[in-house]
C-alpha cells in the first residue's frame, strides 16, 4: 500500500516541506531514493531495532521509500520517526492512513524507541502554521520551543509507542502550550558583571552607552591591563532587553544551529559571542557543505566581541567586511544559496602596538620607527571604516585606582539606554527589520538624521582634517542621532555631532605620527 | 558418483528439512534454482515464508559454518527470493534464515539462526 507523510528539511533559517512516500508490495528488497545522506541510510538499523523492541518490525516485502522533492539532498537523522510510522502504516501493521498527513512528524530514534531531540523545531513549527497543518509531532525536549507558535497542536513525545497508539488506537498525546508573551515578560535577566565594578574610565563608559543605545560598533585600543576586556564583559548588562520579534529571529537561528538547550523556549537574553582568535572564516561567517550559521549570525541582535583583534588571521577579519555593512551574509555553494541574518554589534579590543605602551601616560613605547603604523595596519582600513566608535583606553593612575568611588551601576545606565531604544522603536515601527539607529539605510538616514548648515560645516571640516570616507560620514550621522536620542532631543545639535566626530579620531591616518 | 563433500552437504540439507518440519513448517522447495541463483530450502507457515541457506561442515577447524554465508551470497539469495516471491505471487513477509550443521562423527549439532540477514537500503 502507498502512504504519504509530511516532514521538513532545514534550509538556512527556515524549513521547507518534505513529503515521504512509502510503498509496500510483494517482493523482497528495500529502496530508499530522494538523495538521502549517510545518516538517513543508517537509520534502517535504528528503525528496525526500535520497532522490534516495541513489538513491530520492518516487513519482509518490497519497500520503496521516496523523499520528495527528489532533487534536494536530505540530511540528518530527524526523519527516523517519520519513516518508521510510514512503514508501519504502509504495511498495515497499524491504522492511521487518513490522519497521518495532517501532522509534521520529526524525531531521531534510539534503539529502544525513545526519541532524541532535533534541530530547528521553531522554523518547522512556523512552516507548519504557514501550511495550515493540524500540528507537529516531535521529541518532548523540543516541544517548548515549537509551542512558541500558536494555532497548531504541538505534540511532544518521549517514545515511539505514544505515536503508534495515537494513530492506531486514537490515544491522545498531551499538547504542549506556552504563553509566549507571559513567559517572555517574566524572564528576568540576571547579569554576571556590573559596571559599578569599573572605576573612572568615563569616556569609555560613555562610548559603551552610546553603542548599546544605538547598536553601534566599537573598538577599544589601549595598553595591556587597562580594562578593555573587563569593560567589554560588562556590556551585556547595559544592553536593552530583546523585543519579541528580535527574540523570535534569534531563537530561529540558534535552533537551526542546534544551540537550543532541551525544554527551552524563546531566547530572552541578547547573545554575547566571544570566539577565540583561532577561529576559521567558515566558523565565523557560516557555511560548510550543509549550511550552518556562523558566529556572526549567532550574534544576531546581540554582540560579537573579538578580543586581541590583531591576533585574528587577517583573512578571517576581512570576510566580515560585507556582513558588517549589509547586516546579512549570503552563503553560496554549488547547489544552493542561503542567506543568514547577521545584524550584530561588533566590539573589538586591541593593543596600540607590539609592546602595548604607545600613548601610555607613564611607560614609554619601545617600538621602533614605523612599527606602530605597521601594527595598526594589521586591521585593514575598510574594516576600521566600518567601526563607528573608536575609543582610546588609558590605564587608571594608582591614585584613581585606589581612591576613586565606585562607578554608576549598570541598572542606571541601562535605564537611559532603554529610553533611547524606545524612541528608536517608535520611530521605526513600520519597518519590521529595523530596531535601532545602526540598522537604518540611506533613505531613512536622509529622513531622520537632518543637520543644520553649521553642522554640515563642522562635518565637512572633520572629513577634510581626518580624511574620512562617505561611509564614515553616514555612520557619524547615525551615532549623532543616537546621542541626540540619549539626550531626549528631537533634533541633532552641533554638540551631538561633535561628540560623534570625536569618537572617530583614531582613523588610521593619524595613528603613529 | 558423489564426492564426500557433496554427501556431507546432502546429509545436512536433509537434517535441516527435518528440523523445519518438526517446527511445523511446510516445505515448499528444496534446492530451488533459477538460472544461476539457488536457494537451499524454502519453507512456510501461516505468517511467513522462510528462505534458508544450509551450511554443513564435518568439523569447525575452518570457522563456524554460518561465517561462510558471505555478503555476496546473501545478496544472491535475496535476489533469488525476490524472483521466487514474484513468480509465485506470495504475499507473506519473507524471512532469511541460516541453518548451520556440524557433523562431527557421532555428534551432530544443528544451529538455527532465524532472520540472520536482511536486505539493505
Amino acid at each position: 500500500m502507498l502512504i504519504k507523510t509530511q516532514s521538513c528539511a532545514l534550509m538556512g533559517v527556515s524549513a521547507i516541506p518534505i513529503t515521504i512516500e512509502v510503498n509496500v508490495e510483494t517482493g523482497i528488497n528495500f529502496f530508499l531514493v530522494g538523495l538521502p545522506d549517510s545518516a538517513i541510510k543508517e537509520s534502517q538499523q535504528r528503525i528496525d531495532t526500535a520497532l522490534k523492541n516495541n513489538g513491530y518490525k520492518i516487513p519482509g516485502k518490497k519497500i520503496v521509500i521516496n523523499m520528495a522533492p527528489a532533487d534536494i539532498r536530505k540530511e540528518g537523522s530527524a526523519y527516523d520517526l517519520n519513516l518508521a510510522i510510514a512503514i508501519l502504516i504502509a504495511s498495515e501493521q497499524i491504522k492511521g492512513y487518513d490522519r497521518v498527513s495532517d501532522y509534521y512528524i520529526m524525531g531521531e530514534l534510539s534503539l529502544d524507541g525513545n526519541l532524541q531531540p532535533i534541530r530547528g523545531a521553531l522554523p518547522i513549527a512556523i512552516e507548519a502554521r504557514k501550511r495550515q497543518m493540524k500540528g507537529i509531532i516531535l521529541p518532548a525536549q523540543n516541544a517548548h520551543e515549537a509551542a512558541i507558535v500558536s494555532d497548531i497542536e504541538v505534540l511532544g513525545v518521549e517514545n515511539i509507542r505514544q505515536v503508534i497508539d495515537f494513530f492506531d488506537k486514537g490515544t491522545p498525546i498531551a499538547k504542549t502550550v506556552v504563553n509566549t508573551r507571559e513567559e517572555f515578560q517574566r524572564s528576568l535577566c540576571h547579569y554576571e558583571f556590573d559596571f559599578t565594578d569599573v572605576k573612572g574610565q568615563q569616556n569609555i563608559k560613555r562610548a559603551m552607552e552610546i553603542a548599546a543605545a544605538g547598536g553601534h560598533n566599537l573598538i577599544l585600543i589601549g595598553p595591556p591591563g587597562s580594562g578593555k576586556s573587563m569593560l567589554a564583559k560588562r556590556l551585556p548588562s547595559i544592553l536593552p532587553p530583546l523585543t519579541l520579534s528580535e527574540a523570535l529571529e534569534t531563537t530561529k537561528i540558534h535552533s537551526v544551529a542546534g544551540k537550543m538547550s532541551r525544554y527551552s523556549s524563546l531566547i530572552s537574553v541578547r547573545p554575547f559571542r566571544a570566539p577565540h582568535h583561532t577561529i576559521s572564516d567558515v566558523a565565523l561567517v557560516g557555511g560548510g557543505t550543509n549550511p550552518q550559521p556562523g558566529e556572526i549570525s549567532l550574534a544576531h541582535n546581540g554582540v560579537l566581541f573579538l578580543d586581541e583583534l590583531t591576533e585574528y588571521k587577517r583573512q578571517t577579519l576581512e570576510v566580515m567586511r560585507q556582513p558588517l555593512e549589509d547586516r546579512s551574509v549570503t552563503i553560496s555553494r554549488s547547489k544552493y544559496n542561503v542567506t543568514f541574518p547577521a545584524s550584530f554589534m561588533f566590539v573589538a579590543a586591541m593593543n596600540p602596538c607590539p609592546c602595548g605602551n604607545y600613548n601610555h601616560p607613564k611607560i614609554p613605547c619601545t617600538c621602533g620607527q614605523g612599527v606602530v603604523q605597521k601594527y595598526l595596519s594589521k586591521i585593514s582600513g575598510p574594516l576600521m571604516d566600518r567601526i563607528d566608535l573608536h575609543v582610546e583606553v588609558l590605564p587608571l593612575s594608582t591614585d584613581e585606582l585606589t581612591r576613586a568611588p565606585l562607578g554608576e551601576p549598570s541598572a542606571v545606565i541601562r535605564e537611559r539606554v532603554v529610553r533611547a531604544r524606545k524612541i528608536q522603536e517608535e520611530r521605526y515601527k513600520c519597518f519590521s527589520n529595523i530596531h535601532c539607529n545602526a540598522q537604518i539605510n540611506t533613505q531613512l538616514l536622509r529622513q531622520y538624521c537632518v543637520i543644520n548648515n553649521e553642522g554640515l560645516e563642522l562635518l565637512k571640516n572633520a572629513m577634510d582634517r581626518l580624511g574620512l570616507s562617505a561611509r564614515a560620514y553616514d555612520r557619524i550621522l547615525k551615532v549623532a542621532r543616537t546621542i541626540a536620542d540619549l539626550a531626549g532631543s528631537e533634533n541633532i545639535n552641533n554638540e551631538h555631532l561633535s561628540e560623534a566626530i570625536n569618537f572617530r579620531s583614531l582613523d588610521r591616518d593619524n595613528w603613529g605620527k | 558418483m558423489k564426492t564426500e563433500t557433496q554427501e556431507t552437504g546432502q546429509k545436512g540439507e536433509h537434517l535441516a528439512e527435518e528440523y523445519y518440519r518438526k517446527k511445523g513448517y511446510d516445505i515448499l522447495e528444496k534446492n530451488w534454482r533459477h538460472n544461476h541463483l539457488e536457494i537451499d530450502l524454502i519453507a512456510t507457515n501461516e505468517k511467513e515464508i522462510v528462505f534458508c541457506e544450509v551450511k554443513t561442515r564435518s568439523n569447525i577447524s575452518f570457522g563456524e559454518p554460518e561465517a561462510f554465508v558471505t555478503p555476496t551470497k546473501q545478496k544472491n539469495i535475496i535476489r533469488a527470493a525476490n524472483i521466487y516471491v514474484k513468480l509465485n505471487r506470495i504475499n507473506k513477509d519473507a524471512r532469511f534464515d541460516i541453518v548451520s550443521i556440524t557433523l562431527d562423527g557421532e555428534h551432530t549439532s544443528i544451529n538455527h539462526l532465524p532472520d540472520a540477514f536482511q536486505p539493505r537500503w
